[in-house]
């Protein structure tokens, strides 16, 4: 199946509203309805579109053509690298990258298709601050070292983790 | 030298595996006089959050930065990608006082609040800016002379540029003053700009795999002495990762020995390899350290 086939959900097209409502998080030029014409500098630069199915510049061709459920339901708007190549290097000052990020802001929002290590990600995040706790590291002789055994302070993370947790998932549904 | 205490920041990866580059920087940096504090408090800097909700970015990079203004210290985290998140949430709240009121709102939740006084430092900045190359030059001895490294800047030491990176966005040339400071060659290479592949691991982490071999298969056919970085994601996709990424683009000829950057200052110092976490390094480093210590011995 083609990544740019769509799954059979209903039509999302009103998340688009989300781009609306904080209209200051796209502080750059967001939807670049009239600035783009499509010269494809985004995409030379872009590390995933030469192993990957991302085109920079298809995304913002479809945007323009208001093709909002296609992207918002691609696996192409996961395969980012977040290198920000494209919005770099746009001579227009459009800005894919941004507009990627929208793209999978809005479908993690409608419940869409998504990683699912960025759930795990965040659920670890919300309970402990962090993506991962210390973990025992290995050298090539596979002697096991944590951090005390290397010297390193054990630090630590939120103070209040109830206060932490209610503000984390208050601002992840702004 | 005056001023030189940061609130030190590890962000998640660095805290939690990445540990040589903790160790080669709480090595080198006190001993130009840098203090590091580590300061309660600090969580994830929101970056991997970006791609669920950009508020949880800019909720988290908000409350470490005013963690680290409670304490009346400037910011300096050690992570390319925190360093990039946070500085870009700064611009934000600098720049917009409606987002700065939402979040301020939010962090009054924990007690904390973002005044936007705290500098966002870089590892980059500290080592040209508060050190100096030429202290750095006074401070090696001759055993990195000859010896060829390839720089790799890391995508976010040099983008987003409207945020203020510490390198040039197309021509970056810090690290490399760096690495000269240290006594070695600068090597140029046409892909030298090009991304490592770490944040397609989310989704595909072969793909992520593949760049990150092309990277190193543009690295190790020119026969350079060593790569060197100074992001934690660039560190583990071309140190860590190099075996499997070697299989992925199916040249198992590749053998570039990565270091941190810091790692190589600490050795050009003399300090004793595994006091900078050398041992723990995965790329073919022996070799590298073997030949430096061939020219001082």
């Amino acid at each position: 199946m083609s990544v740019w086939e769509t799954s059979s959900r209903p039509k999302v097209s009103t998340i688009f509203t989300i781009m609306t409502i904080l209209p200051s998080l796209i502080y750059r030029t967001g939807i670049p309805q009239d600035d783009c014409n499509q010269c494809g500098k985004c995409s030379s630069g872009c590390p995933a579109a030469r192993v990957l199915d991302l085109k920079p510049r298809q995304v913002v061709l479809m945007v323009q053509r208001g093709m909002i459920d296609e992207l918002v339901r691609s696996s192409a708007i996961w395969e980012c690298t977040q290198c920000h190549q494209c919005m770099e290097r746009c001579p227009r000052g459009v800005t894919p990258f941004d507009v990627i990020i929208q793209l999978q802001n809005m479908a993690v929002k409608a419940g869409l298709p998504h990683p699912e290590s960025l759930d795990q990600i965040f659920a670890s995040i919300a309970r402990t601050g962090a993506v991962q706790g210390p973990q025992e590291v290995f050298d090539s002789d596979f002697e096991g070292y944590r951090r005390s055994d290397l010297g390193l302070p054990e630090l630590t993370g939120p103070r209040d983790m109830v206060a932490f947790r209610r503000a984390v998932e208050e601002t992840s549904r702004w | 030298m005056v001023g030189l205490r940061y609130a030190f920041f590890l962000g998640c990866w660095i805290h939690s595996e990445l540990y040589p580059l903790e160790m080669a920087t709480r090595e080198v940096l006190p001993r130009f006089g840098v203090e590091l504090v580590d300061v309660p408090g600090f969580s994830c800097c929101g970056y991997p959050l970006r791609s669920m909700n950009v508020a949880s970015m800019l909720y988290l990079s908000s409350r470490n930065i005013a963690l680290a203004e409670a304490e009346g210290l400037d910011l300096f985290p050690l992570c390319n990608g925190c360093h990039a998140s946070i500085s870009e949430v700064k611009h934000i709240l600098d720049n917009d006082p409606e987002i700065r009121g939402r979040i301020n709102d939010e962090l009054s939740i924990e007690g904390l609040r973002y005044r936007g006084t705290a500098r966002i430092r870089h590892i980059l900045q500290v080592l040209s800016e508060d050190v100096g190359a030429e202290k750095i030059s006074a401070s090696v001895d001759r055993r990195m002379r000859g010896f060829r490294v390839a720089p790799h800047y890391g995508c976010h030491a040099i983008r987003p540029s409207f945020v203020g990176r510490p390198e040039d966005a197309e021509d970056p040339k810090v690290l490399d003053g760096l690495v000269r400071a240290i006594g070695a060659t600068v090597e140029y290479y046409p892909e030298r700009l090009d991304c490592c592949g770490s944040s397609l691991g989310v989704a595909d982490i072969e793909a992520a795999l593949r760049v990150a071999g092309r990277k190193l298969q543009a690295i190790s056919v020119n026969g350079f002495d060593a790569a060197t970085t100074v992001c934690p994601f660039c560190y583990k996709m071309l140190d860590g990762r190099q075996d499997v990424a070697k299989k992925v683009v199916g040249d198992m000829g590749i053998s570039v020995p990565v270091f941190y950057f810091m790692q190589l200052l600490g050795l050009a110092m003399g300090i004793e390899p595994r006091r900078l976490g050398l041992h723990l390094n995965q790329s073919p480093v022996d070799k590298a350290i073997a030949k430096m210590e061939a020219v001082v011995s």
